[in-house]
């Protein structure tokens, strides 16, 4: 018999292996199983009848949208916000203010998003995509605000200096040295809100409307009506959507990154 | 208002530098020749990184101006300074490659030009690759302009650092201690490389560097440094040759400081034993600090002045280190024999061998209050001390307490002590140690101590009462 040979490191490991092979590997194949062999036999069914379906379509570029929207205005409110606290003189006055942001995450979800539509209501703003793009951004700014903070944060002074010595003004140095090498951060912040948002789903519940209807809510609808088949083929397009934004994203970056430029 | 000579081409009046209440850089004034290769050496912590900051436009001078060219530059942010700065870690863009890092000044760089609207165009991508290569090649990289800043060494990082500062043809460039992250072989060989380049570049070099040996190699002048002040400035030579005070000639290169007593001019009185010298102006028997370096202790010569006895010879390559006690003094001696130890030796000193130095103090004078009946502060305590019979005080009288050298116990444990600080500097005097030792409320005492302490030790101090004399402050 062969003996199997574990050395001591890779035993560290396997708790998680066990973990990963139940819930991960497991349903990704159920998941496989469901969108192509739903009636028992190999068959494109589920998968023509989604992407035949216009309204689909529909759903996905509307998802799309929102969770865009939504990224780059985190984006745009998120660093300004994030290089001020930087370059606040005193640490833990800068703690103080990441404090101050990241707090609202302390609460449950569900129960900020029910507090922003009562919210809302009293201040007459309707449900609708508005809304649910604010209630979006809201909830995800910490998760933009975080890496563009600490990459800032992680830049080394001597490089600003050095631009300064070399004739860059402080604009200068800002759009030549700082933002680049900020660009990591904003692409993981990115990834960290525009992943969750595409396929949010108690936010457009909540804070939506008929017009607002996402491919999450499309998920419900799916298992409410026991169209397992359906829901699994729905679960691998928002797979592969989410894959596809992480590659481009990397792709953006490593642009951001002109080491290879000759004369940029 | 200076007014530009043609000749100096960077001045500072009166720079001092305040951190947190402490003076860093205290009433600096120095006035750099055009083309000189300037260094100046200290000590960690004695200023001279503060000092050059201040000459790139890193930091503001808390009083004092600096000029370049005659044109006061001091409130000129760096970017405006036609100065060019060499970091002590490099500080090489990484998310640019080499050409990119070295192109980075030029392309922000405009140049005369009257065919422009402006009058001024930014410069061709020609001429930007024309410059960037010509620096390349002067660092002897001209291969390397497409690699990525990771996949050099540290000392082909260093030379890409040099070459993004020279490209720019700075006015001045500066050298904040460049070559302390390399390892000895390659320091030597950028020490060469920097020497040709300032040669060939005919830029003011000024260098910042804690290494002296450094220093004597590469400049035509150099600064020493200490406690945020200037001691001394002239060429290598002279700096070695005639140190102006004990710190100096301790700080560059091997050197006996011995207590001494000048009888008259050209006569000085050491080991008990008179010696004729080149100096005067001193008062007769004034005590003074005289230098004696190792080489010019002259063995078994013609006609002996005085002798000792070897203890201790150890080889060097090409001469023997020797050290020669007579009575409690231990002189350091080089000669290119050696002696069997315990031989009595007889020795000699031409009189260019001796150099005579003021004594910097011969006594603690430190300025404090009268806290109470009797007692006086020095450092955050109060001492005892017995006043003599005609001496009044009253509390908060301002006083000078005098506590003379050898009058201070220093002790190893710090509880022991009345009082604590750090021991900053250490000169050997041949027979005891001089130290200084800062207190925890920033001033400073100096003690003869016969132990060897290290530098940055913490200590405790003792001093009895009778050892402190005091009176009162004249200045009041």
């Amino acid at each position: 018999m062969k003996k199997i040979n574990f050395n001591s490191r890779s035993l560290f490991a396997l708790p998680y292996l066990i973990y990963m092979t139940i819930f991960v590997v497991v349903p990704l194949f159920m998941l496989l199983f469901y969108a192509f062999f739903g009636d028992g036999t190999f068959s494109f069914t589920e998968v023509n009848a989604f992407f035949t379906d216009s309204s689909q379509w529909a759903t996905i570029a509307r998802s799309l949208r929102i969770a865009l929207t939504a990224s780059l205005v985190c984006i745009l409110i998120a660093y300004p916000l994030a290089y001020t606290i930087a370059k606040i003189k005193s640490k833990t006055f800068q703690y103080m203010m990441l404090m101050a942001l990241i707090a609202p995450m302390w609460i449950n979800g569900l129960l900020r998003t029910i507090a922003l539509k009562d919210l809302a209501t009293l201040m007459h703003i309707p449900t609708g995509e508005t809304l649910l793009t604010l209630g979006l951004i809201i909830d995800y700014l910490p998760f933009m605000l975080m890496p563009i903070y600490l990459v800032i944060t992680g830049i080394p002074k001597s490089y600003l200096e050095v631009s300064a010595d070399l004739g860059a003004s402080p604009f200068i140095t800002f759009m030549k040295v700082t933002l680049p090498l900020s660009m990591s951060g904003i692409i993981s912040g990115f990834l960290m809100v525009f992943t969750p948002a595409v396929s949010t789903y108690y936010m457009s519940e909540y804070l939506g409307d008929q017009s607002t209807f996402m491919i999450g809510e499309q998920l419900n609808t799916m298992f409410t009506k026991d169209n397992k088949s359906g829901a699994a083929v729905i679960a691998l397009v928002l797979l592969v959507l989410v894959g596809l934004s992480v590659f481009l994203a990397n792709q953006i970056s490593r642009i951001g990154n002109n080491k290879k430029g000759g004369l940029a | 208002m200076a007014k530009f000579t043609g000749e100096k081409i960077i001045e500072l009046k009166n720079i001092v530098k305040i951190y947190d209440k402490e003076k860093v850089v205290d009433d600096v004034s120095l006035s750099i020749k055009k083309g000189d290769f300037v260094t100046i050496l200290g000590p960690s912590g004695c200023g001279k990184t503060t000092l050059l900051r201040m000459i790139a436009g890193f930091e503001k001078p808390t009083a004092g101006e600096i000029y370049l060219e005659g044109v006061d530059v001091t409130k000129i942010p760096p970017y405006k300074r036609n100065i060019n700065t060499v970091f002590q870690k490099y500080a090489l863009f990484p998310h640019l490659n080499v050409f990119n890092n070295i192109a980075y000044g030029l392309k922000l760089k405009t140049v005369p030009d009257a065919n422009s609207k402006k009058g001024y165009r930014l410069l061709s991508q020609k001429e930007i690759a024309d410059k960037v290569n010509r620096a390349l090649k002067m660092v002897d990289l001209e291969e390397y302009g497409h690699r990525d800043i990771d996949s050099l060494s540290g000392g082909q990082q260093q030379r890409i650092a040099i070459a993004r500062a020279i490209v720019n043809e700075p006015k001045v460039l500066l050298l904040d201690e460049p070559l302390s992250a390399l390892d000895l072989k390659m320091r030597k060989e950028m020490q060469i490389e920097l020497r040709r380049l300032h040669k060939e570049l005919g830029i003011t070099f000024i260098y910042v560097t804690h290494d002296q040996e450094e220093a004597m190699t590469m400049s035509d002048t150099i600064v020493v440094m200490r406690d945020g002040e200037i001691q001394q400035v002239g060429t290598p030579k002279k700096i070695y040759d005639e140190p102006q005070n004990a710190y100096t000639a301790d700080f560059i290169g091997e050197s006996n400081i011995i207590s001494a007593k000048m009888i008259r001019d050209n006569l000085v009185e050491f080991f008990g034993f008179k010696f004729p010298c080149l100096d005067k102006g001193f008062k007769p028997n004034e005590p003074v600090d005289v230098v004696v370096r190792p080489e010019d202790v002259t063995i078994n010569p013609t006609k002996p002045q005085f002798e000792g006895v070897v203890m201790n010879s150890v080889f060097k390559g090409t001469f023997y280190d020797l050290t020669i006690v007579l009575d409690d003094y231990e002189l350091s001696v080089k000669d290119t024999k050696t002696y069997p130890i315990g031989e009595k030796v007889k020795m000699s000193i031409d009189p260019d061998g001796i150099h005579v130095m003021p004594k910097e103090a011969i006594t603690n004078e430190y300025e404090t209050v009268i806290t109470g009946e009797n007692t006086v502060a020095i450092g955050d305590t109060d001492f005892e001390f017995i006043p003599s019979k005609n001496q009044t005080f009253n509390k908060g009288d301002k006083v000078v307490a005098v506590i003379d050298f050898d009058k201070i116990e220093i002790t190893d444990n710090e509880e022991e002590g009345q009082i604590s600080g750090n021991i900053t500097d250490m000169i050997y005097k041949g027979k005891y140690y001089q130290v200084k030792i800062w207190l925890d409320n920033d001033t400073a005492l100096i003690v003869d101590t016969p132990y060897d302490w290290d530098t940055d030790d913490r200590v405790g101090l003792v001093i009895k009462k009778e050892d402190i004399k005091v009176r009162h402050d004249e200045k009041d």
